[in-house]
């Protein structure tokens, strides 16, 4: 029996951005933008929709005088996180 | 990069490439620090050597090392690559605890002459060897061990001193003293130089 995948997190960008933050301890927007080569429109509303899931924190500070978006993974984003990875490999170890 | 569903296959090669991407980008130039702090005591250190020769004996010169070190950290902070890891948060604390550690011994050389350069050694030693061991690098972990185990020579040094120069031989015994310095430069370019610039050559490709 397969597990279902998570369909926030099955999702290239949200998928994209949630594994970048689960291999830091936080993330500024730019960085996430960079690494992930989204548009910054696309970008932000696939942050908004992990941070309402509450898998991710969105923390607005300055950097000097520029403005500054820091994203941080959750502890419930780690365990949807693990689950979803969980889920994949009972699809890849069933020969998909 | 859309949002579009895709397939199973693609989440893991997609999962795997970003964590990758973004641990290869938060390593590159995480040698800088060691070039910074390496290249300043080499300097100020051979600088102190040559002047000892002309009887010049300039003590305040050593404080250019944190204040150049420091000022050489402020400038390479700014140059913030936007993410922060475990590994970053475990160096810093190491280096803070450590870079307080020698404030201490400053205080106890300029007050009570505590073995400065031993006990400089000894501490940066320790703090290059369990940066090398959390960066899981092995010429970090080398310099590291190469200087904890190097540190003993001053002591050394001066234990043979003691037997061995005419202590009312002032030159001499000044010479004797001088090459302390040398081998201090020597032991931080094993310790900070070497491994800097195998740490930004690796991850910098």
């Amino acid at each position: 029996m397969f597990k279902e995948l998570n369909p926030l997190l099955h999702s290239e960008l949200r998928l994209a951005v949630m594994s970048v933050l689960i291999s830091v301890e936080s993330a500024d927007f730019v960085f996430l933008r960079e690494q992930t080569g989204a548009t910054a429109g696309n970008l932000s509303v696939q942050i908004d929709k992990l941070q309402k899931a509450g898998y991710i924190t969105v923390e607005k500070g300055f950097k000097g005088k520029m403005p500054r978006t820091t994203c941080a993974i959750t502890q419930e984003g780690v365990a949807a996180f693990e689950e979803y990875v969980a889920a994949l490999r009972s699809y890849i170890g069933k020969g998909i | 990069m859309q949002t579009k569903n895709f397939s199973e296959a693609q989440s893991l090669e997609l999962i795997t490439s970003m964590i990758q991407d973004s641990r290869a980008r938060l390593a590159r130039n995480s040698g800088t620090p060691f070039l910074i702090w390496g290249y300043t005591t080499v300097a100020i250190s051979i600088l102190n050597y040559i002047l000892f020769q002309y009887d010049i004996k300039c003590w305040w010169l050593w404080w250019l090392i944190p204040l150049i070190g420091w000022a050489g950290m402020m400038i390479w902070g700014k140059h913030d690559n936007g993410a922060k890891n475990y590994i970053d948060r475990v160096i810093s604390i190491i280096w803070s605890v450590i870079g307080v550690s020698f404030l201490w011994i400053m205080f106890a050389f300029v007050y009570y002459h505590a073995p400065i350069l031993f006990l400089v050694i000894l501490m940066a030693g320790m703090g290059t060897t369990m940066t090398g061991f959390v960066i899981r690098d092995k010429a970090t972990q080398i310099g590291g061990i190469v200087a904890m185990t190097s540190s003993i020579l001053f002591p050394l040094k001066h234990w043979l001193m003691i037997r061995f120069v005419d202590l009312n031989d002032i030159a001499l015994q000044s010479e004797w003293m001088s090459t302390d310095f040398l081998l201090f430069a020597a032991i931080f370019l094993f310790m900070m130089v070497i491994p800097g610039h195998i740490l930004n050559h690796k991850y910098n490709k």
